[in-house]
């Protein structure tokens, strides 16, 4: 690659340039040259960079079919998951494609209900730990002081409290309910969101925008709703993301001690708890397609939490010249 | 105090009831925090007794090097840092005592430019949104339209294209940034603007727009510029007056002229001497005054004159007394005990 | 033996190299970025020999910092190089990482802009300088030390011996530059790069370190590519000057000749733009429009766009480098024979203020 000439322009087209008045001072006409390529918002150019993540792509596809599936399926099956007219242990045949269970329900009407809860579970935990942190984490990064001092504490107090107990004690006393697990959960998943957000608050309390804003005479609510909020989204998606994730993988450890959902509510946790034995055991059905779809649901959203991770916040590297 | 003192600071007395900015003995510390149970170990002591005035219209620069507390007395005028003591009167009134509210009213005729042009516009916000901020904040304009015509006034007043409104500022290069920056601080047409360092991060070619731009609009719109910078060339251009720094104090302070080819400090003398200029026959000829020692911590500043501990003229007096700022010179006023009055 | 006796000695043996220490021919880098091809080089070539310092001028995107990374091999692997660069005879391009490693630091040293990043901070300078000498030769601890303490004698700081076993967050910004320069020094490189050394230092300290490299350039005669934005450095220090713009050469000659009689456009521009005492009183001509995306240059000469002297033949097809004027002063014009003709060529500029509406 030796000598740059580049493909040369007709002759007709420079003659046109000085033409039009082109003696290399028109302004406007180099203010395109000069912008950075595309008019692009964030969230193009972070749409673009995930679609390019492969596991995540083919996580957002699975994920979104697990929901279909889970939420459009029960419609059309010809079971639910509260018949119990199978036969106890049945294995997987053409009737029940998954077998039935000791009280003779079909699995696959089991597991379809199971995955409904698990998700609306963990997607409540996701709501709530993502705005009670990021109110909680802006407000005392943003405001420091004896707010700060107090919002720490109580964050450390939350991290002090044993989920396990508490979740017992809860549960029992409020009947175990789906939306008494979501809460329990969503009240111990807040704290690490929290400290996220305060962090990259701090960090931005101090660029010099926001400095700009004060100096216009802008006061707190404006700069933290407007100035700051917007600038959080990324963490806070990808956050958000992970909260989901690591509910999933909660509520089913929680269900399995028996802890979590009660009948005759269910989720995917509390199906394994009732079928553990079966690991290793003959009757495989029971075991293995809730299992495997919690490991399934759980990677997905990891996944596209990781892809959006990227998207965020590539490590390229950039080129000094 | 001794008759020079008390004469020259009666004659500056009378020169300043006029002037759109006072700033009287303005004092920042900044706490450090240590130990174990939280409390102050010691004190940062970024500015220490400025005194200066700017009349309306007028460009006084602050020149000093890295710590000498030049963009803190900037801020600390604005109440960006409540000053810690000191008196700063601008247009009559005293700031350093408002109470936020007030303050906020006064802040429509005092802004600033920051250094950064790509820290200091949110990179979420259209650069529409960014210029009508400041409407919308003090609620300026009578609907929506209005406040769109005022933005598209400022863009084109600073040289941007009113048709990219809607884009955001990484599309722009780092002067058209740093445009953007002034118009907004434009908008409230205001009286006194604070320039910190507003060209030091921007290419050579691209440098040269924006000061030219800037007095531009000093000539047009009649405005005050505190101009602080660290490059001795931009401030020798644009500057009526100019005051040197250091370790946050005022050594000398007075007409370009003055400071740029008849200065009585030796610091001032050093920094001007250090500039290295675009000549080289010129750059091979000259005898350049080499500082020792490094700048002092302002944590802990040398008693007496703080710049003793690196000048070559230094002697006990300058251990034991601090210098007053007097004039020594034509035109300028420096604080030492001894001044090159040649 | 003493550093001093040392260089003698490899002065006196080589006394019988060639005076020219590095040529350049052809260097073109590339990236592949999201954007497309960065076009970070193209096509540079020159040469440096001993005890000279070559200046090499230009803003960012320029692409001087990354040509001086690519001598050695310092680039990320997405880089793309081709072309050739010859170090004392040898060709760095292409050559493997054991070949490149012994060159590093030992023949050809670099110096960063930002001192505070140089050093590690958990290590004494001391340590750290003995570890940049040990690398290269086998000596003892001690010797190594002495060797250390010598280093950061050259480089004017005072009491070196107590020195040496302090940590770097115990030296003031100057003070680790020079550290950053004795570490560079102190295996007598023959060709020491040094990029923006002075930028993110106060003026007077900035006059100190280039008073050292001087110093430096005089006792050991390295070979010195000092690469800044500030033309004002480049005066002072600099024997020949080379201004790069849009990743390539644009103007090359002495240091005298460029700035008294540039015959490049974007180098008088350039100088126009930078206020000094002959501008005061007067506007500042600055160059209009920014500087070109090296992923989508324009067509033919990439200044065109923002020449005062751009004709139809600019954008036809890049020009090439020609000999302006005199021997050894070269430059990337068509029009320079006008540009020589001209009395004051910086009125050219003056044309294009326009106040409202420039994008730059």
């Amino acid at each position: 690659m030796a000598d740059v000439t580049k493909s040369s322009a007709p002759a007709g087209a420079a003659a046109n340039l000085v033409a039009s008045g082109y003696s290399g001072l028109a302004p406007g006409e180099f203010g395109t040259g000069a912008m950075t390529t595309g008019a692009r918002t964030q969230w193009q150019t972070v749409l673009r960079r995930f679609r390019r993540h492969r596991a995540a792509m083919i996580s957002v596809g699975l994920f979104v079919l697990l929901v279909l599936v889970a939420i459009v399926l029960p419609w059309f099956y010809s079971y639910d998951h509260t018949y119990t007219g199978g036969d106890s242990f049945e294995e997987p045949t053409a009737a029940h494609i998954l077998g039935t269970d000791q009280l003779g329900r079909d699995m696959v009407a089991l597991i379809l209900r199971g995955t409904q809860y698990s998700l609306l579970i963990s997607i409540v935990v996701g709501v709530m730990a993502t705005v009670i942190g990021v109110s909680l984490g802006a407000l005392s990064g943003y405001l420091g002081g004896v707010i700060d001092t107090l919002v720490n504490r109580v964050v450390d107090l939350f991290l002090i409290l044993p989920l396990v107990a508490v979740a017992g004690i809860l549960v029992h006393a409020f009947a175990g309910s789906w939306y008494v697990v979501a809460l329990v959960l969503g009240l111990f998943s807040w704290m690490t969101v929290a400290r996220i957000n305060r962090g990259e608050t701090l960090s931005l309390a101090q660029r010099e925008f926001v400095e700009a804003a004060r100096a216009l005479g802008a006061g707190t609510p404006r700069i933290v709703f407007r100035h700051i909020l917007p600038n959080l989204t990324g963490i806070i998606t990808v956050n958000a993301t992970l909260a989901v994730a690591t509910a999933v993988l909660a509520e089913a450890a929680l269900s399995f001690i028996g802890l979590g959902v009660q009948p005759p509510d269910t989720s995917l946790g509390l199906i394994i708890q009732q079928n553990y034995a079966q690991f290793g055991g003959a009757r495989w059905w029971l075991f293995w397609p809730p299992f495997l779809t919690i490991v399934a649901i759980s990677l997905c959203i990891n996944f596209i939490g990781d892809g959006l991770r990227d998207a965020f916040d590539p490590r390229q590297t950039r080129v000094r010249a | 105090m001794t008759s020079d003192i008390a004469a020259s600071s009666a004659a500056a007395a009378t020169a300043r009831t006029d002037a759109l900015l006072q700033v009287n003995d303005l004092v920042k510390t900044f706490p450090i925090r240590g130990g174990i149970i939280p409390r102050t170990v010691g004190k940062v002591h970024a500015v220490s007794g400025v005194s200066f005035d700017l009349a309306a219209g007028q460009t006084l620069g602050l020149v000093g090097e890295s710590g000498c507390g030049k963009s803190t007395t900037g801020r600390a005028i604005l109440q960006l840092h409540r000053p810690t003591s000191g008196s700063v009167v601008f247009d009559g009134h005293e700031l350093t005592t408002m109470r936020t509210r007030a303050l906020r009213r006064v802040r429509r005729d005092m802004q600033i430019v920051f250094q950064d042009p790509y820290a200091s516009l949110n990179p979420r916000w259209p650069v529409n949104d960014i210029v009508a901020e400041p409407y919308l904040i003090h609620g300026i304009g009578s609907d929506r339209r209005d406040v769109q015509h005022r933005v598209d006034t400022l863009l084109a007043l600073v040289g941007l294209n009113p048709e990219h409104r809607n884009r955001y500022p990484h599309e722009f290069s780092g002067g058209q940034r740093q445009r953007i920056g002034i118009a907004r601080a434009l908008a409230l047409e205001p009286k006194l603007i604070v320039l910190d360092e507003p060209v030091s991060a921007l290419d050579v070619s691209v440098q040269a727009g924006v000061v030219n731009l800037l007095e531009e609009l000093q000539e047009r719109l009649g405005l005050a510029y505190l101009f602080v910078a660290h490059d001795l060339s931009v401030i020798r251009h644009i500057c009526d007056r100019v005051a040197v720094m250091y370790l946050g104090k005022i050594v000398e302070i007075g007409d370009r002229d003055g400071i740029y080819t008849r200065p009585t400090h030796p610091y001032t003398q050093s920094l001007l001497s250090a500039v290295p200029l675009p000549d080289p026959k010129a750059e091979r000829q000259r005898r350049r005054i080499v500082l020792t020692g490094d700048v002092p911590s302002p944590v802990s500043p040398p008693s007496g004159c703080r710049f003793r501990t690196r000048c070559w003229k230094a002697q006990d007096i300058c251990a034991t007394e601090e210098p007053a700022l007097l004039a020594h010179g034509p035109g300028t006023r420096s604080a030492c005990h001894f001044p090159d009055t040649s | 033996m003493t550093r001093r006796e040392l260089a003698q000695e490899k002065l006196t043996q080589e006394k019988l190299a060639p005076h020219e220490l590095l040529r350049v021919a052809g260097l073109s880098v590339q990236f592949r970025t999201e954007d497309g091809v960065v076009h970070a080089v193209r096509d540079v070539s020159y040469s440096l020999g001993r005890g000279e310092v070559l200046g090499v001028v230009g803003e960012s995107g320029s692409g001087k910092s990354v040509s001086s990374m690519a001598i050695l091999g310092l680039l990320p692997g997405t880089a793309r190089i081709t072309g050739s660069i010859s170090f004392n005879g040898a060709e760095l391009v292409g050559a493997p990482d054991t070949a490149l490693r012994k060159i590093r630091g030992n023949d050809i040293a670099m110096i960063f802009q930002d001192p505070m990043t140089s050093l590690n901070p958990v290590y004494t300078v001391g340590w750290q300088l003995a570890e940049a000498y040990r690398v290269h030769h086998r000596v003892s601890r001690r010797a190594a030390w002495s060797q250390a303490v010598q280093a950061l004698e050259l480089v004017g700081i005072p009491q070196p011996d107590r020195r040496a076993r302090q940590y770097p967050h115990e030296f003031s910004g100057g003070m680790r530059q020079r550290v950053v320069i004795a570490m560079a020094v102190i295996n007598d490189p023959m060709l020491i790069i040094a990029d923006e050394p002075t930028t993110a230092l106060d003026v007077t300290v900035q006059a100190q370190i280039l008073d050292t490299l001087r110093r430096i350039r005089d006792e050991t005669r390295a070979g010195i590519m000092l690469i800044t934005h500030d033309l004002g450095v480049v005066a002072g220090m600099a024997d020949r000057v080379q201004v790069m713009y849009g990743g390539t050469i644009v103007e090359t000659g002495g240091v005298d000749e460029v700035f008294e009689l540039p015959r490049m456009p974007y180098t008088v521009g350039l100088m126009g733009s930078i206020p000094h005492a002959g501008q005061v009183g007067r506007r500042l001509t600055p160059i209009p429009g920014t500087p070109p995306s090296l992923v989508h240059l324009p067509q033919g000469c990439t200044f065109s766009p923002r020449c005062p002297l751009a004709a139809p033949q600019c954008v036809v097809a890049e020009p090439a480098l020609v000999e302006g004027g005199s021997a050894g002063h070269a430059v990337r014009c068509v029009r320079w024979a006008e540009l020589a003709g001209m009395s004051d060529p910086q009125r050219l500029f003056l044309r294009s203020e326009t106040g409202a509406g420039t994008s730059a």
